[in-house]
C-alpha cells in the first residue's frame, strides 16, 4: 500500500516531526467515514513518510475508538490503550502509568493537552481529578511509551500522552449528549461556529458520579461533582495558522473527611506556519492556573506560564533538523496543615530547555536519528537528555526499529520541600535537600509489520535502567527522602490489529513487566515496598468492535491485569460490552455494561471496589 | 485549519478510501446482484488516479459479504452490473446525460453534483474532502443509504419519503 500519513503539518509534527506520527498502521481505506472527513489533504504531495516508520512504541487511541469505548472521562479513554497500567482508585482518582512504577502520584509518565503539559510540579505527575477535556473534541490519543525526553523533556521517562483535539473546523454545528447511568450521570454541550477568516466552538460538560464502595461494603464517601467549559477558535490556512483554545473547570470531591475542592483554567496561544518546502516554525504560550484545596491537609495555587518555539529545517542533503527551545515559570504557593507543610511554602520554579534533533537518511529505507536536550531546572540544574534511534525498513510494509535514551524525573516539591507532621520536628517525613534526579538509561528494540492488509502487529522489547530511585532513609530526625534505590525494568509490549470483513475488527494487546529494583549499598527505605513500587506482572486487553447492519454498532472490551503483589490487588478481569443505535441522521443512542464479568473487582489498594453497571447515553447532532 | 488533522494525505487516495467505505453504508436492490456471492462493483469514468487507488485498495476485501472490485468505465459504456458509478472531475460534463439507473449509486466530484442527478459529491471544504448526498436521488435509484453515512455528510438533501 502506498498510502501515507503526513505527519509535517499535524500540530505534534513539529514536535513529533521526526518521530513521525503515524496511525497505528492503518491505512486510509481502514478508516472510518469520521476519520476519513478529518484527513487533510494537499493536492501535490509534500513531505512523503511512508506508514508506519516511527521508531518508538507508539499507540494512537482515535476519536471513533473514544467514542466506541463509551469512555466519559480522560482516565477511561486512556484505557483503551494496551501500553498504558489503569488503575481507578475510586470515583475520581486513578493510578495511570506505562512499563511500571504505577502509583496515584506516578511520576514518570508525561501528559499534554494539546501541547500543555498538565503535571503538576508539585510531585511530577498528573492530578486525573482534574484533568478533563471534551472526549467528542478528541480527534486522536496519542501514547508512546518509553523515554520521549529528548522532544518532550523531564519527566517523559516512561512515557508520553498527547491528547490533540479537533481543529474547530472539524467540530461545527452543535452537539448535544446525555448520559444516566448506575454510577454517573453527565450532560455534554458544544457549538461550533464560523468566525472571520476561521472557526470556533465553545463546550461545556458536567458530570456528577455517585459514590463507591470499599471492601467489605463501606461506603467510600467520595461523591464527586465536576464542570467544565472551555472554547478553541482557528484561523488561517494550511500555510499559516493561529489557535487559541482555554478551559474553566471547577470540582468538588467527597474524601471522607478531608473533601477536596479543585479549579482551574488555562490559555493557550499558538501560531504555526508552513513554508511549504518542508520546513515549518511553531511558537506556542500558555498560561495556567490550578487551585486545590485538601481541607484539613494542604491548599495549593500554582500558576504556571510556559513558552516555546519549534523549528523543522528543510532537508539538507542526507538531514532533517528539527530544533527547539523554551521557557517555563511555576509560581507555586501552598497553605500548610498541621499535617504537613511544604516548605517554603511559595516556590518559583524555572525551566528552561534546548533541544536539536538530525535524522539522518543513512540510505533508502536506513534512517538514524540522532537528538539531545539540555534542560535548566530549580533544582538540579543542568539535566541532559540524548537519544539515538535507528529505523530499518526492509519492506515497505516492515520496520525493525532500535533506541537508546537517557531520561531523568527532576525532583519535584514532594521530593525537596514536603514535611511531616506541619510544625518540628519533622518526626514524619522530611524533604530530601540532596535528593537528585531519578535517571533511566533505555534501551528499546520493535518491530512492527502490515502483515496483510487486514492485520497489522507491533512488538517492542525494553530494558530501563534505573539509576537514584526515590526512597525514604531513616535519620535521627526522622524519614528523609533520598536517592537510595537502583534497578531495572524489562519487558515487552505488542498489540496488533485484524479486520476480519469490513464490518468486524479486533484488537489485541498485551504488556509483560519483569522489574527488579535493590537499595544501593548502604541505604535503607522504609517503604513497605522497595520505593513504594508495585506493578502487576503482565496485563492484557481485547477490543471487538461490529457494525452490525448499516445503523447498529456492537463493541465488547475486555481488560486483564494480574495481582499486583505490593500492594494485596488481586489480578482481574473486567468485560465491558457497548451497544449502539443510529435511528436516524446525527442521533445515537447507546447502553454500555460495565464490569460484566465479576459482581465486584479492586483495581487498587486502597482503593473502592467497581460493580457491574449499566448506562445510557443519547448523542443528538444538530 | 487543517493543521491538525488525522494526518495527510492526497485528494485522490482520500476519494478512492471514501469510495471505498461507501459500500458498508449502501443498501442495494437485492435484483442488482446475480448471485450471493457476486462482487460489488465500482466503475470509474475519468478518474485513472482514483481508479488506481483503488485497485490497491479492492484485493481481498469483503463487504457485505461480497468481494469488491473497481473497473475503468469509457464515456457512453453500459451500467449494467455497476453499483457504484464515480464520475470523476474531467468527466463532470457527462454526469448530467446519464439516465437515472436503478441501483447504482452515483458518485460525482463537481460543484453542481447533486444538481445534475448525483446521489453523492465530493466537496472540498478548506483542506478536506467532505461529501453530500441527495435523498431524493437515492430514493430514485432504490438505495438506502445508512444514517451513519449521512452523519457525516458535510449537507444532506432530504428525500420524500
Amino acid at each position: 500500500m502506498r498510502y501515507r500519513v503526513l505527519a509535517s503539518l499535524c500540530l505534534w509534527s513539529a514536535a513529533a516531526g521526526a518521530q513521525g506520527i503515524t496511525l497505528a498502521a492503518r491505512d486510509l481505506a481502514d478508516l472510518s467515514l469520521e476519520q476519513l472527513a478529518n484527513v487533510a489533504v494537499s493536492s501535490v504531495s509534500r513531505r512523503e513518510e511512508p506508514l508506519s516508520r516511527a521508531p518508538a512504541s507508539i499507540y494512537v487511541i482515535t476519536g471513533d475508538d473514544i467514542r466506541r469505548s463509551g469512555a466519559t472521562s480522560l482516565p477511561e479513554a486512556l484505557r483503551l490503550a494496551p501500553n498504558l497500567q489503569v488503575a481507578r482508585v475510586d470515583s475520581s482518582q486513578y493510578a495511570i502509568t506505562a512499563r511500571g512504577f504505577n502509583s496515584t502520584t506516578a511520576n514518570k509518565l508525561l501528559v499534554l493537552i494539546d501541547g500543555r503539559t498538565v503535571y503538576t510540579p508539585l510531585f511530577s505527575g498528573t492530578f486525573w481529578d482534574a484533568q478533563d477535556v471534551l472526549l467528542e473534541d478528541v480527534a486522536r490519543i496519542e501514547v508512546i511509551s518509553g523515554p520521549g525526553a529528548t522532544l518532550w523533556g523531564a519527566n517523559a521517562v516512561n512515557g508520553v500522552i498527547n491528547v490533540i483535539t479537533k481543529s474547530a473546523e472539524g467540530t461545527q454545528g452543535t452537539l448535544a449528549s446525555l448520559g444516566a447511568g448506575s454510577q454517573e450521570r453527565q450532560v455534554v454541550a458544544r457549538h461550533g461556529g464560523a468566525l472571520e477568516g476561521g472557526h470556533y466552538r465553545l463546550y461545556a460538560k458536567a458530570a456528577k458520579r455517585d459514590e463507591t464502595s470499599l471492601p467489605g461494603g463501606a461506603s467510600n464517601r467520595d461523591q464527586a461533582d465536576r464542570a467544565q467549559v472551555g472554547f478553541r477558535a482557528d484561523w488561517g490556512s494550511p500555510a499559516e495558522g493561529f489557535t487559541l483554545q482555554g478551559d474553566l473547570y471547577g470540582g468538588e470531591i467527597d474524601q471522607a473527611a478531608q473533601p477536596r475542592e479543585i479549579d482551574g483554567l488555562n490559555v493557550l496561544g499558538r501560531w504555526t506556519r508552513d513554508y511549504g518546502d518542508g520546513s515549518a516554525l511553531r511558537v506556542q504560550a500558555y498560561f495556567d492556573h490550578t487551585h486545590r484545596e485538601h481541607r484539613g491537609v494542604f491548599k495549593e495555587n500554582l500558576d504556571s506560564y510556559d513558552l516555546q518555539a519549534q523549528h523543522a529545517l528543510k532537508r539538507y542533503g542526507r538531514h532533517r533538523l528539527l530544533w527547539g527551545l523554551g521557557v517555563r515559570h511555576h509560581d507555586d504557593k501552598i497553605e500548610n496543615s498541621a499535617a504537613l507543610a511544604f516548605m517554603p511554602a511559595q516556590r518559583t520554579l524555572n525551566e528552561a530547555h534546548v533541544f536539536v534533533q538530525d535524522e539522518v537518511s543513512l540510505r533508502p529505507g536506513l534512517d538514524l536519528t540522532l537528538g539531545a536536550k539540555a534542560e535548566r531546572n530549580t533544582y538540579t540544574g543542568n539535566e541532559f537528555l540524548p537519544n539515538a534511534r535507528l529505523a530499518w525498513q526492509p519492506t515497505a510494509n516492515q520496520l525493525l526499529w532500535s533506541a537508546v535514551s537517557r531520561a531523568v524525573r527532576a525532583p519535584a516539591r514532594l521530593d525537596r520541600d514536603l514535611f511531616a507532621p506541619g510544625n518540628p520536628p519533622f518526626t514524619q517525613l522530611a524533604g530530601g535537600p540532596e535528593f537528585q534526579s531519578e535517571v533511566s538509561r533505555v534501551f528499546e528494540l520493535g518491530y512492527r509489520a502490515q502483515a496483510a492488509q487486514n492485520l497489522s502487529f507491533t512488538i517492542t522489547g525494553f530494558h530501563h535502567q534505573h539509576e537514584n530511585l526515590r526512597t525514604l532513609s531513616p535519620s535521627p530526625a526522622g524519614p528523609v527522602i533520598a536517592n537510595g534505590l537502583e534497578g531495572r525494568t524489562t519487558g515487552i509490549e505488542a498489540w496488533g490489529a485484524w479486520r476480519g470483513a469490513d464490518w468486524w475488527r479486533i484488537e489485541a494487546g498485551a504488556v509483560r513487566l519483569d522489574q527488579s529494583l535493590k537499595l544501593k549499598p548502604g541505604a535503607t527505605d522504609l517503604q513497605a515496598q522497595p520505593g513504594g513500587v508495585a506493578d502487576p506482572e503482565s496485563w492484557g486487553k481485547l477490543r471487538a468492535a461490529f457494525d452490525l447492519g448499516t445503523s447498529r454498532e456492537l463493541d465488547f472490551m475486555v481488560r486483564y491485569y494480574g495481582e499486583i503483589e505490593g500492594r494485596s490487588v488481586p489480578s482481574y478481569a473486567a468485560l465491558d460490552a457497548r451497544l449502539a443505535w443510529h435511528p436516524r441522521r446525527n442521533l445515537e443512542v447507546s447502553i454500555l455494561l460495565e464490569n460484566l464479568l465479576e459482581a465486584r473487582h479492586v483495581e487498587w489498594s486502597p482503593g473502592a471496589e467497581f460493580e457491574r453497571a449499566a448506562s445510557l447515553k443519547l448523542r443528538i447532532g444538530l | 485549519m487543517p493543521l491538525c488533522a488525522l494526518g495527510q494525505a492526497l485528494e485522490h487516495e482520500v476519494k478512492a478510501a471514501y469510495l471505498f467505505r461507501f459500500l458498508s453504508f449502501v443498501e442495494w436492490p437485492q435484483s442488482t446482484f446475480l448471485r450471493p456471492d457476486s462482487p460489488i462493483v465500482i466503475g470509474v469514468l475519468g478518474a485513472d488516479d482514483v481508479l488506481a487507488e483503488l485497485r490497491e485498495i479492492v484485493p481481498g476485501r469483503v463487504v457485505q459479504g461480497r468481494p469488491v472490485a473497481a473497473v475503468r468505465l469509457h464515456e457512453g459504456a453500459s451500467l449494467a452490473g455497476v453499483h457504484v458509478l464515480f464520475v470523476g472531475r474531467e468527466a463532470g460534463a457527462q454526469l448530467a446525460r446519464l439516465a437515472p439507473t436503478r441501483g447504482v449509486l452515483v458518485v460525482s466530484d463537481s460543484e453542481r453534483g447533486l444538481d445534475q442527478g448525483a446521489v453523492v459529491n465530493f466537496v472540498r471544504a478548506e483542506g478536506r474532502v467532505r461529501f453530500e448526498v441527495a435523498l431524493d436521488a437515492a430514493e430514485q435509484r432504490e438505495l438506502r443509504i445508512s444514517s451513519r453515512m449521512l452523519a457525516v455528510a458535510s449537507s444532506v438533501r432530504p428525500g420524500k419519503l
